[in-house]
């Protein structure tokens, strides 16, 4: 997918630009939104912010973007508050609020008005408009669509000043299986145009397939920030055999998963099946546990579910 | 990363705020159906209002005057308000901040063109109602430069309303709770000031009184020019209340 440039490609783009937060903190009375987040998104990668519902992923990208300010700490685009940016249009795109549309207006007005106000000629308007696929669904007011096509709405002008970061709350949101296809495939490739990608989402296999790495936070606070194969790192091995009574007596960790399989937390595959050999044990099964993402996402944010069951 | 050619982006200015506020205002149906229902409603009383049967006096600015301060101010107080709490209600005004960090900018673009619309539809419609009803009561040959004159005041009477309109709007948020501070502001108080003063012989508050938005905007309208700063002083107390809500809460 080709990104079309609105300006002169030899231009200002691909400078890369960093967002640096230091420990922002956003209480709204006695409820603490954000605490103490401390974090750098770098450019030319995908970065997956994680949490539960509730977790403060939407509060700290209004921070960011200077729509809420915050009661300590800071959230700097380069060194600068949102509002001193010159060109925040062409700095940050980003999409919050999917459904903030007046319902009366059409698509087109709602990204010319936009265009207009950071003086984006509106030959660009139609650009975003053909790559979000909303050309013909443009010309109906707002209140008619689907939240698939406000969602595309939503995208089209993120991408209107052609920025350097995309930061997207929850974007495949209502979108159907070819829409999330899409959105993956454009938030991979403006990443490797050297753009930072900051999407946030509560569903982990969306993060999965798209992001490089993953920011996950619980109650406002930051529980891990890693590359994404950190989490899905194997963390065991699962081996399967008639007569495994041997190894698990010699494997402490060893956990019978089944009659005749077991669990074996911590060890690799490689030095399971040597051990075994040495025993002389036949095997039917062996290989990796390796965990799904949601699986290391759930434990990571059990203790911290803002509205979880019976909590 | 070194750049050698620097294309400079050409970058936002107050009057590319306008330009896009301007868009805002065109592009939804709203605006046509409250300058219009305004200039419905001013053609329906200068075409009911009876005729005094005074030969010796001119009646069509006087019954324009009355649809103003009967009807057309109040609609187009409401359409000022809406430009911004329909920003709110609909949470679209995370677009307008995002793409404009800059409240005070937002601000004041939103008054220029806000103030500029009802300043050219205000006169219009007036224009209108004064023609209509000139030509119902056979006036038409005494219209002349005064009349033109109290259509240019009535004009930039509305529009100053508008903008104090604009200003609650931004600090009450909500349509409705605008609305009533508005109506508190220009019919509630000066009724309930004036009982009091009555009451009590509170001659101060009496002159107080004729301070009121509504009260300036008729002795300025009458020919008291100095009540036209009255009226300037109420639309800026307006865009500097929104402006320091809008700096200063979150969106």
């Amino acid at each position: 997918m080709t990104i079309v440039r609105c300006l002169d490609p030899g231009g200002y783009v691909n400078s890369g630009t960093v967002i640096r937060l230091t420990n922002l903190t956003k209480r709204y009375g006695h409820r603490t939104a954000v605490d103490g987040l401390t974090l750098e998104l770098q450019p030319g990668a995908v970065a997956g912010f994680l949490g539960p519902n509730g977790a403060g992923k939407s509060t700290t990208m209004r921070l960011i973007l200077g729509l809420d300010a915050p009661t300590s700490g800071t959230a700097l685009i380069d060194g600068r508050p949102y509002a001193e940016l010159k060109q925040p249009a062409r700095t940050i795109g980003a999409l919050l609020d999917a459904k903030a549309v007046h319902p009366a207006r059409s698509g087109r007005d709602h990204l010319c008005a936009m265009a207009l106000s950071q003086r984006i000629p509106f030959s660009r308007v139609e650009e975003v408009l053909a790559l979000t696929g909303m050309t013909e669904a443009a010309r109906l007011r707002a209140g008619t669509y689907s939240l698939g096509m406000n969602q595309r709405l939503g995208i089209a002008g993120a991408l209107l000043g052609d920025p350097q970061v995309l930061m997207l709350d929850e974007p495949v949101n209502g979108l159907d299986p070819d829409g999330v296809q899409w959105i993956r495939t454009l938030l991979r490739s403006l990443a490797s145009e050297g753009r930072t990608v900051f999407v946030s989402s509560h569903l982990m296999s969306e993060m999965e397939q798209t992001a490089d790495r993953l920011i996950v936070i619980g109650k406002g606070r930051l529980i891990a920030d890693e590359p994404i194969e950190n989490l899905l790192a194997s963390t065991g091995t699962r081996v399967r055999g008639p007569h495994l009574r041997a190894l698990a007596d010699r494997l402490d960790a060893a956990l019978w998963t089944g009659p005749d399989e077991l669990r074996v937390p911590g060890l690799a595959p490689e030095q399971v099946g040597a051990l075994a050999h040495q025993l002389g044990l036949m095997l039917y099964e062996l290989g990796p546990v390796e965990p799904s993402l949601e699986e290391s996402y759930m434990s990571l944010t059990a203790a911290s579910v803002e509205y979880g069951a019976g909590a | 990363m070194t750049t050698t050619t620097v294309t400079v982006p050409p970058t936002a200015t107050l009057a590319s705020t306008a330009a896009a506020e301007w868009w805002k205002l065109r592009s939804v149906r709203s605006t046509r159906w409250f300058l219009g229902g305004a200039a419905m409603i001013m053609l329906l009383m200068a075409m009911l209002e009876s005729d005094d049967g005074d030969p010796t006096t001119n009646q069509a600015v006087p019954v324009a005057m009355g649809a103003v301060s009967y009807f057309v101010q109040y609609i187009l107080a409401a359409f000022a308000m809406l430009a911004i709490t329909s920003e709110f209600a609909t949470r679209s005004i995370t677009v307008t901040l995002v793409c404009t960090p800059s409240r005070t900018r937002i601000m004041l673009a939103k008054t220029a063109i806000v103030g500029s619309v009802v300043l050219v539809a205000g006169v219009l419609v007036t224009g209108l109602g004064v023609v209509a009803s000139a030509t119902r009561f056979d006036e038409l040959g005494d219209l002349g430069v005064a009349q033109v004159v109290a259509v240019l005041k009535i004009g930039s009477y509305l529009a100053l309303l508008a903008v104090l309109a604009l200003g609650i709007g931004t600090l009450v948020r909500r349509t409705a709770g605008g609305l009533a501070v508005l109506l508190v502001l220009l019919l509630v108080l000066p009724e309930i000031l004036s009982l009091v003063a009555e009451r009590f012989g509170l001659d101060a508050l009496g002159t107080a009184i004729e301070f009121t938005p509504t009260l300036a905007g008729s002795r300025f309208i009458g020919g008291e020019w100095e009540f036209g700063l009255v009226l300037l002083g109420w639309a800026a107390a307006g865009v500097i209340a929104g402006t320091w809500a809008l700096s200063t809460r979150d969106a």
